[in-house]
């Protein structure tokens, strides 16, 4: 097993300048939008003056900071996402002919202009396969059934199995849970959003990913039969804390699935040797953008602080 | 010609080589390990340069442990000063078998202690003031290596005694 003691020892002295949840709570008790980013300025030294810039350079400097860390076996399962994501911007930025340059993210396997000059021109030479096939299909789908919501679905399919499978190539266990925790929740949402729009059966087993530690079949049983019954077996399985968070509506439930990831990187605190502190981080890291982002909008947008709070995940630190 | 009965002191210098080469080894091992840890937290935060450095050095007294061992030894046997005393193959084998608990004990201890001290370097990076309880749980690990040295301090003094 690969030892990561400089690796860890350098997430341990950085984990120190993540918001804590204090940071968190000033953030959102402050009175304007100009004063959260003044108040973010002084304690993350963020120069950026708008939400894109403030979430574009930490995720920027995150990259950087995890290129030095780890090797692109430990990273790869941690940028299947990204790739997948901005497959999705660029196949429905191509349809509805848009720009998609706002959309697409850096981090990826694969660079995102490449990929949308790919689905642009429907020449993937120049992708991997396997992300190659899926943008063929993915364009497919779209011009065959102009269904962007069945594009979504096998998009996200397919991210979750890439996922898993660089989870499971890279030999880390921790990497393995994690994977298997997003394609359940990813599995547990789409099964709630199914059932809140009353789904058929054969919709439900088409938008679930089987795989996970969940059965896709239970499941899209469960959600099929309504709510009630999706709450009864998310009840019943290791998930059960979120079938309570289902029944509190839709912000309760992604504000779980989000706990859920940062519970799993807190397990990895106790760790020294091997990578699953880097892997952890990433996703403290990532959490700590997605509330900033999600804070300064609310901001941004006048939002009560109580509405913004029920999004707000568990802070880690 | 092989005369075993002249191979008492090949034996005995045997027991003092790696009485320091294994000690030696786990110390460099050890020592190393806290080394990255401490890097790490250095390169983030160059101020805990000072407390890194104090905790990577624990792991290093094991290789000192099996260097007094190692040097007890040879001048027991006459090799330090030249004129190597005729021991014989038991005499040999008894010191060989003298020098193996820091041998063994220091080549482990040491490593673990390493791993001890990276953690405790890494805490040091979240919580500088909590150093000295770092540099307790690292010094837990040194106990076992403690007790190995003294037995085979009291079985190097002792064999001189014997009529074997």
């Amino acid at each position: 097993m690969n030892e990561y003691i400089y690796s860890v020892a350098r997430v341990r002295a950085k984990e120190t300048s993540l918001l804590t949840g204090q940071d968190m709570e000033q953030l959102l008790n402050s009175d304007s939008f100009e004063s959260a980013l003044l108040m973010l300025h002084d304690r993350a030294k963020q120069g950026e003056r708008d939400i894109s810039g403030i979430c574009a350079d930490a995720e920027r400097e995150l990259w950087t900071f995890l290129e030095e860390l780890a090797g692109a076996d430990v990273l790869k399962t941690l940028r299947i996402p990204i790739d997948y994501h901005n497959i999705k911007a660029s196949v429905k930025a191509v349809f509805s002919d848009t720009d998609a340059s706002d959309l697409l993210l850096g981090g990826g396997t694969a660079d995102a202009e490449t990929i949308y000059e790919s689905v642009k021109q429907r020449e993937y030479g120049e992708l991997e396969p396997s992300l190659a096939a899926v943008c063929s299909e993915a364009t497919s789908i779209l011009l065959r059934t102009q269904d962007g919501q069945l594009c979504d679905i096998y998009i996200d399919r397919a991210m979750l199995r890439a996922e898993e499978d660089a989870a499971k190539e890279s030999g880390e266990d921790f990497m393995v849970r994690c994977a298997r925790l997003h394609a359940d929740t990813a599995n547990l949402g789409a099964a709630y959003r199914c059932a809140l729009s009353q789904r058929s059966l054969s919709f439900i087993e088409n938008a679930l990913y089987d795989g996970g530690s969940l059965s896709a079949d239970a499941l899209a049983k469960a959600a099929s039969g309504g709510m009630d019954s999706l709450y009864r077996y998310v009840g019943s399985t290791s998930y059960d804390s979120g079938a309570a968070a289902m029944r509190s509506g839709a912000a309760a439930f992604e504000k779980w699935c989000a706990d859920e990831m940062i519970k799993l990187a807190k397990e990895a605190q106790f760790e020294t040797l091997s990578c699953a502190p880097i892997i952890a981080y990433y996703y403290l890291k990532s959490a700590e953008i997605n509330t900033v982002r999600l804070i300064l909008s609310g901001k941004l947008n006048h939002l009560d602080k109580d509405i913004i709070r029920e999004r707000v995940p568990e802070i880690y630190v | 010609m092989f005369d075993f009965n002249s191979m008492g002191i090949v034996f005995a210098l045997a027991g003092a080589a790696l009485a320091s080469a294994l000690a030696g080894i786990g110390s460099a091992i050890g020592v190393g390990k806290a080394g990255q840890a401490a890097a790490g937290v250095v390169t983030e935060d160059p101020s805990k340069f000072s407390k890194a450095l104090i905790m990577q050095l624990l792991p290093g007294t094991q290789g000192i442990y099996g260097l007094l061992i190692a040097f007890i030894t040879l001048n027991r046997i006459g090799i330090l000063g030249g004129a190597a005393v005729e021991l014989s193959p038991a005499k040999g084998l008894l010191y060989l078998a003298a020098c193996m608990p820091i041998a063994i004990v220091g080549l482990l201890s040491a490593i673990s202690q390493g791993k001890t001290a990276a953690a405790g370097i890494m805490m040091i990076a979240k919580k500088p003031d909590q150093m000295s309880k770092g540099m307790i749980f690292a010094a837990m690990v040194e106990t076992y290596a403690i007790l190995a040295l003294l037995i085979s301090i009291l079985a190097i003094f002792g064999i001189a005694g014997l009529n074997v």
